[in-house]
């Protein structure tokens, strides 16, 4: 058997070339795309009958379950609403390190407590999105309205017919999480709307 | 056409996949009535008019819901959760 080793690449490997593309003028680029690997992102999936318990075990440990469409951060942590009864929970961390932080206030054993962890850091892909035409571009690919997406605001929408989630983390900066296989197809045509305000990989 | 979601709000129909006519009820598991089970699978009303649809928000919060919309008009009436539909008795 031939020896094979797989080095962790990341999905943006060939579309995210760092360097200045399109249109830049002289106030710089109009969107700045940044790979957010670093990131270590776990879905917390909780049964509806157990959200009440779940939510007091998290808060006794410094989490949140934040209402829909909000993020709720708490020094490095993150816990970000993302879809029915499902939320996403992000940090800088190694991997496993917040998937063991978050199943410690249920025992070590979430699923007893009708909650499902599982950590989706190579599953979902982050991507920053960022620049003073974040809104004009976004509103190329999405309906939602996006002046009530306000800092700290998430929705769960769609992207060039892709289901994303989006996360406002400063005025004119977003966290875009897309599915792993889909990155690349969502950062091209990011950067294809784009090319008019001109944008920079970084 | 723009399809209320109780989750996020209204979005575009094309945020959410169709599911078919919310209304048949299946038969029993343990039920071995042939005429029943094909009625339920196959068969379909096709009304014109206000009808309850199953819609699922795919392109966002992923939860099934069931819509009150008139297939004349595509006017929509309302929505709500379809395990709150199911709970209040039958869609
Ligand atoms: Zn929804």
């Amino acid at each position: 058997m031939a020896d094979l080793t797989l080095a962790p690449v990341s999905p943006l490997a060939r579309a995210l070339t760092p360097g200045d593309v399109g249109a830049v003028g002289p106030g710089g680029p109009g969107v700045v795309f940044r790979d957010r690997r670093d990131l270590s992102l776990v879905t917390i999936q909780v049964r509806p009958d157990k959200q009440a318990a779940a939510r007091q075990a998290l808060e006794g440990a410094g989490f949140a379950l934040p209402p829909v469409g909000q993020a709720a951060r708490s020094g490095e942590v993150s816990v970000i609403w993302s879809a029915l009864d499902r939320w996403i929970a992000i940090a800088p961390w190694a991997p496993g390190e917040l998937h063991r932080t978050l199943a410690d206030p249920f025992g070590g054993d979430p699923r007893a407590r009708g909650v499902a962890l599982v950590d989706q850091s190579s599953g979902l892909f982050a991507l920053q999105v960022g620049g003073p035409k974040l809104d004009a571009l976004l509103a190329k690919g999405t309906p939602v309205d996006l002046h009530a997406l306000e800092t700290d605001r998430t929705a769960a929408t769609g992207i060039d017919h892709q289901p994303v989630t989006l996360w406002r983390i400063a005025p004119q900066t977003v966290l875009l999480l897309v599915g792993r296989a889909f990155a690349q197809d969502t950062l091209e045509f990011l950067q294809e709307m784009a090319l008019e305000y001109g944008y920079r990989n970084g | 056409m723009r399809i209320p979601c109780p989750v996020c709000g209204a979005r575009p129909s094309e945020e959410f996949t169709y599911r078919g006519d919310a209304r048949p009820v299946r038969p029993p598991m343990d039920s071995s009535d042939q005429g029943a089970w094909v009625d339920y699978l196959f068969f379909r009303d096709d009304e014109r008019g206000r009808i309850k649809e199953q819609w699922q928000h795919t392109g966002g919060c992923r939860a099934w819901i069931v819509v009150d919309r008139d297939t004349a008009t595509h006017a929509v009436h309302g929505s709500e959760l379809a395990r709150d539909a199911a709970e209040g008795g039958q869609a």
